[in-house]
């Protein structure tokens, strides 16, 4: 299995320590009861609908993918080769839970599923993806969104 | 979610539920919808929670079966298929000829993951597999041989017909029921597979090149770190 403590002594003291962003407040908002919120999810797994453009290296943009996406359209084209691909090959859903999303939105525990949702790749200096952010906060203003859950791979 | 601990705790992010799971499945194990829903349904409950920063740890590892060899009802992954025999294929014509016969061998066990599946994760070159093979053999007698694609650069085109083939070894080697690790596969494709030792190839010939982008992704993307002993 690719866990971090199975990564080799000098990679992983590396990747542990690496410099993360600062930041000099934590910001926390209340919101509305989980059951009356949009949900929209953000993935860093470097997905994308088939047929649309690959990520590369450094890349701070992202992709949209449609709440109604088949599964058999979602595809992965991030850079790196260090975190398992398998579980995705089978079921999109241990990386991107778009249909148990959908399940907890039937079932009450959710107010909603937004209809968009957005990947980045991952392996990028996080500053690269502060412009995208922006642009995304605004449509997901627009979906009415109001809750967002970030899936790191 | 959080898969690294040591990082959210760094980051401080008003919300995070750690889960040790292995990196590639935030959500646990596929083909687990209870186990993955209740993930989810963890995560996405610290929302009302009044006061944070928050950094909770989901109580549990991935359902039994996921754990790997460490796993006493695991038994371990196996390749399926023996690759031995056969007329040995002229490298020096064909760098990528040994490629070839463990993909004709590989095929059915293919089409059954297909099947399995439902999906496929080779294509995202937007080539045909076959090209993707053909290319990186040429690459390997002269690395100025012409990329199918010059939409997009020489470095992605060439990565993505590695994940391209990569996709089609993983998928072929998990086509049998049971659970596989990232680990195990990759044991038996960087060192024990033709596409491995070919791979090894390729990268010695990318850290010789002039082209530095191509060398910095070939350097960093080519081998995961958990194999990067096989390198010379």
């Amino acid at each position: 299995m690719v866990r971090v403590d199975e990564f080799p002594d000098e990679f992983r003291e590396d990747y542990l320590n690496r410099e993360m962003p600062a930041f000099d407040e934590s910001p926390f908002v209340l919101g509305p009861p989980l059951a009356e919120r949009r949900v929209s999810l953000i993935s860093t797994a470097g997905l994308h609908r088939k047929g649309d453009r690959p990520f590369t290296e450094e890349s701070g943009d992202f992709r949209i993918i449609p709440k109604d996406l088949p599964d058999e359209d979602l595809v992965m084209t991030h850079v790196s080769s260090n975190f398992d691909r398998i579980g995705f090959m089978k079921d999109a859903d241990v990386a991107f839970p778009i249909n148990r999303l959908k399940e907890l939105a039937a079932d009450g525990v959710i107010g909603g599923v937004a209809e968009y949702h957005y990947s980045f790749m991952g392996a990028t200096e996080p500053g690269k993806m502060a412009p995208s952010v922006t642009e995304i906060v605004a449509a997901m203003k627009a979906d009415k969104v109001d809750a967002v859950m970030l899936c790191p791979v | 979610m959080s898969l690294v601990r040591e990082h959210s705790e760094k980051i401080r992010p008003p919300r995070a539920l750690w889960c040790g799971f292995e990196l590639g499945r935030p959500f646990g194990a596929p083909n687990e919808p209870d186990f993955q829903r209740r993930v989810l349904a963890e995560a996405l409950a610290l929302l009302e929670r009044p006061e944070g920063p928050i950094l909770d740890d989901f109580p549990d590892g991935p359902p039994s079966g996921f754990t790997g060899t460490d796993d006493e009802d695991n038994e371990g992954w196996t390749c399926p298929v023996n690759f031995g025999g056969g007329e040995e294929p002229d490298l020096e014509k064909d760098p990528a000829g040994a490629v070839r016969r463990e993909m004709a061998l590989l095929r059915s066990w293919y089409d059954l993951a297909l099947e399995n599946n439902g999906k496929t994760m080779v294509g995202v070159s937007g080539i045909d597999m076959e090209q993707c093979v053909d290319y990186l053999s040429a690459f390997a007698l002269d690395p100025d041989a012409p990329p199918f694609r010059t939409d997009i650069p020489r470095y992605n085109f060439f990565k993505l017909c590695v994940d391209d083939i990569k996709a089609y070894y993983f998928e072929a080697a998990t086509a049998r029921p049971g659970p596989a690790t990232d680990k195990e596969v990759a044991d038996w494709y960087y060192g024990q597979s033709a596409m491995g030792e070919f791979l090894l190839k390729l990268n010695d010939i990318c850290s010789g090149l002039d082209d530095p982008v191509l060398r910095k992704m070939s350097d960093r993307r080519l081998i995961p770190v958990h194999q990067h002993h096989l390198k010379a």
